[in-house]
């Protein structure tokens, strides 16, 4: 078929050219509304069809060459789930879940680890002659593979553990997983969580409830546009390579520490306020992800408030069922001995999966080791010292808090190295360990205006403001969420701001509109910009 | 409903009052409301070549933008599409003439700027011009143009006409100012708007660096034409050599830039340097400004050299 004759190529350049979608684009601005008008308008028997064509032109154009793979894994995940439900013993559920999980744990490993194959392979073909091209295994990370795999793996745990019924409409679970807000990043949904909101289409426009979408919509682009990508500009220029980030002296290499954890807060979070926000227009709510997680005074909590869909996840699927199991006493030798649950060495297990799940390189392993380091060390303090207070002295909050964020800062170096192209241990480790010998602050004042001056604009007056830009929107930022923690007690910043008075409303309201069109014209409209950090994971 | 309508228009209020500012101001005649452009008029000008291509091309920055076209066509007996405009960078330069290679795949010859000011890492902004002239929305959020924007609005305000002062001025106007050349602290008395100009590419020039995947980009672009059958002309227009003396030499850029040239040399392109070795120096009253010649004095005598050279194969 020529090209003329199809609208298959004209369709792939849009999707990859200047209608690319994401939730930073002009055609997302353009898509949500028409898609959330269109809802309301239908007929009720037509809204999940249509809900899931829209999803589905939204993966098309985010990543086209992967929504065949999004296809597969639905009508895989889907017949599974099927043959569970209907599996007369526990037997024979545990095989076809296993054969599930182990399918799409497959797929989801040779997308996200095919560097290894493919060096595997190019060792083959060099040890005995053979033919081996590296394109035929070239894949880039297919867009939500991560999410939708474990949103598919969850449902069919729940449904071999009787907790959730077997979807029957093919329909209403393909839009379970590849429903538009939740299917490039999540949150990780849940079989009854979402599914039997996906049934009931019968929802009339709520304008209430629609204002209060909006308003998370306009603070996730605010996190996202305003805050995360202006801190990106010198976040960047630190960790461009390993050369790069060798040649900063120790008071910007800390800076950059500092302001890389700030970014991946609010991109994610920013993310998960748009995503949420967008489900909220339809009717539909999507779990919470972040909870002010720079306030905790101690790990457990603060892996309770970060990135909670996927911490939820974790602790369900992996280590409760582990814990259960007393896989330690099936240890060949060691085993006999213990007679204790797992608790620890199951933490240990959890959060390796959560390193190595969020990228393929040693950077990310010695991540999650770290963080399970942390956390079995405190629950180790905890056993010896006891149990800390609820409410502990304002001094002892303080350096519990500041003492978790400190922690949390410094292993996220190797976490940012990870995403380097051919960063190691070492180049994070050297990070570190330079991070205190050289300060100079007219070095790291100057680092931060080259990082600008190169990435914005090479102009003196357009660099300082930008500047001045990024440290108002940050505190801005850094300011609502200290007041989501102790002044509306982690109640949505949403709610908190549609009660305030009308004066400082419209104040924020607009505050919040110019600072993120600012942005969006600063990063030139997103075309061929910037996208989410956790889109690659 | 409507109250959540009429909030939303409330809220967008500002930012369609800037965009009818913005369509007001932009100087490249974009929407096509003005009777003329106040800039380069770079959108008009792909427009015409998408509808009527010619078989070659200019490209550069606004030291080639101002030819009197006339003046070309009657030296050279051909007619040329201009499609250089004022900051365009390498990368920019580079997008324009793969889109034009395809729009005309009988083009014949390029005339193509280069200079040690535009090989500047630091000068490789992109305003994505060929992604704008198909689509508004680009044009629209691009921060380049929202700046051009701003910039020929504050012009208005504070009076300064459009185009400054066609870029030609009497000698007896001539104002001199002391300049501290901040690359070596030293003062020197030079003429107004050098001494303008050179703070300008000062700020850009400091910490110059060879923009090498640019030029391995051309390298290759001009590899190609020669298959295509395409001339490659590469012009590095004149600089006032004060440009030298305050700025690439102190900073070490002529090293590089000499490892540049014996590439080019090497390349099948046809190298006219004008920047670097000018065969016939001008005259310090035929700069308006550093890199700018005087559109009365300076700009005709290098149109009818640059033209009558490139007619000679670069032999003079």
């Amino acid at each position: 078929m020529s090209s003329a004759a199809s609208p298959l190529p004209a369709l792939l350049a849009a999707a990859n050219g200047n209608w690319h979608m994401s939730f930073q684009s002009i055609h997302f601005l353009l898509f949500l509304p028409i898609v959330v008008g269109a809802y309301f308008v239908l007929p009720v028997r037509l809204r999940k069809g249509w809900l899931l064509v829209a999803s589905y032109y939204f993966y098309f154009f985010a990543a086209p060459k992967y929504l065949v793979l999004l296809l597969a894994g639905t009508l895989f995940t889907y017949i599974i789930g099927r043959v569970i439900g209907s599996a007369k013993t526990a037997r024979a559920k545990h095989g076809w879940l296993f054969l599930g999980i182990a399918g799409s744990v497959l797929v989801l490993a040779f997308f996200k680890y095919n560097g290894y194959l493919q060096g595997f392979l190019s060792n083959l073909s060099v040890r005995f002659g053979l033919v081996y091209s590296t394109s035929w295994f070239t894949t880039a990370a297919a867009m939500g593979i991560s999410y939708y795999t474990f949103t598919a793996i969850g449902y069919l745990i729940e449904v071999a553990q009787g907790t959730a019924p077997a979807e029957k409409n093919l329909a209403t679970y393909a839009l379970f997983l590849g429903f538009f807000p939740s299917v490039s990043l999540g949150p990780i949904n849940r079989a009854n969580g979402l599914l039997p909101q996906l049934t009931q289409n019968n929802k009339k426009f709520n304008p209430q409830a629609a204002a209060n979408a909006l308003r998370l919509i306009a603070i996730g682009f605010f996190k996202k546009l305003a805050v995360a990508d202006t801190l990106r500009l010198f976040v960047d220029a630190v960790y461009a390579s390993p050369e790069a980030l060798a040649g900063y002296t120790g008071l910007s290499l800390t800076l950059a520490a500092v302001l890389f954890a700030l970014q991946l807060y609010f991109d994610f979070s920013g993310y998960t306020d748009i995503a949420r926000g967008s489900a909220g227009l339809l009717g539909i709510e999507l779990p919470e992800n972040f909870n002010t997680p720079f306030f905790a005074t101690n790990f457990s909590g603060f892996w309770a408030r970060w990135h909670m869909s996927l911490s939820g996840w974790l602790q369900d699927y992996i280590f409760t069922p582990l814990v259960w199991s007393r896989w330690t006493e099936k240890l060949p030798i060691i085993g006999k001995k213990i007679k204790k649950p797992p608790v620890l060495s199951s933490i240990f297990v959890v959060f390796f999966i959560s390193g190595i799940w969020h990228g393929d390189t040693l950077c990310f392993a010695v991540w999650g080791i770290l963080q399970a380091v942390f956390r079995i060390g405190e629950e180790l303090l905890h056993r010896t010292l006891g149990k800390p207070q609820k409410k502990p002295p304002l001094f002892s909050r303080i350096g519990k808090t500041t003492l978790v964020l400190v922690l949390w800062v410094e292993s996220l170096v190797f976490f940012r190295v990870g995403m380097m192209r051919a960063g190691t241990v070492s180049d994070a480790l050297a990070a570190l360990a330079r991070q205190f010998s050289e300060v100079s602050y007219s070095a790291t004042i100057n680092d931060v205006y080259r990082a600008i001056w190169n990435g914005f604009y090479n102009q003196r007056p357009l660099v300082l403001a930008f500047a001045a830009f990024m440290a108002v929107c940050l505190a801005a930022a850094l300011w609502a969420d200290w007041a989501q923690c102790f002044k509306l007690k982690g109640k949505s910043l949403a709610n908190g701001i549609a009660a305030l008075r009308p004066v400082p409303r419209w104040f924020v309201y607009f505050f919040i509109t110019l600072a993120c069109f600012a942005a969006f014209i600063a990063q030139s409209g997103g075309f061929g910009g910037a996208s989410f950090l956790y889109g690659g994971f | 409903m409507k109250k959540l309508l009429r909030n939303i228009a409330l809220l967008l209020l500002p930012i369609l009052l800037y965009y009818g500012i913005f369509i007001m101001f932009e100087p490249n005649n974009y929407f096509g409301l003005h009777k003329a452009a106040a800039g380069t008029d770079i959108m008009a000008a792909l427009r015409n070549y998408e509808d009527a291509p010619t078989d070659a091309l200019i490209l550069g920055d606004s030291r080639l933008a101002k030819f009197d076209m006339q003046l070309v066509g009657s030296i050279a007996n051909r007619e040329y599409a201009n499609l250089a405009y004022g900051g365009a960078s390498l990368n920019e330069q580079l997008d324009i003439l793969d889109w034009a290679r395809e729009q005309n795949p009988q083009l014949k010859q390029v005339v193509f700027m280069l200079s040690f000011y535009n090989l500047n890492q630091a000068y490789a902004h992109n305003r994505m011009v060929i992604d704008a002239l198909n689509n508004p929305f680009v044009y629209l959020t691009n921060l380049g143009y929202n700046i051009n924007m701003l910039t020929e609005l504050a012009y208005t305000i504070t009076g300064v006409p459009t185009g400054g002062d066609g870029e030609t001025m009497n000698p007896t106007d001539y104002t001199y100012v002391d300049f501290t050349v901040p690359a070596t602290g030293q003062t020197v008395t030079i003429r107004q708007k050098i001494a303008s100009h050179l703070g300008d590419i000062n700020e850009r020039c400091q910490n110059w660096a060879l923009n090498t995947g640019e030029l391995q980009r051309l390298l290759q672009t001009i590899d190609d034409c020669q298959q295509q059958g395409i001339e490659f002309i590469i012009v590095m227009p004149p600089a006032h050599p004060d440009t030298f003396l305050y700025v690439v030499n102190p900073y070490g850029i002529n090293g590089p830039m000499q490892t540049v040239l014996a590439q080019l040399k090497q390349s099948p392109a046809l190298l006219l340097n004008y920047e670097f070795e000018p065969l016939h120096p001008l005259r310090d009253d035929q700069f308006y400004d550093c890199f700018h010649l005087d559109m009365k004095r300076g700009l005709p005598q290098w149109t009818e050299e640059l033209f009558t050279d490139i007619q000679n194969g670069g032999q003079t």
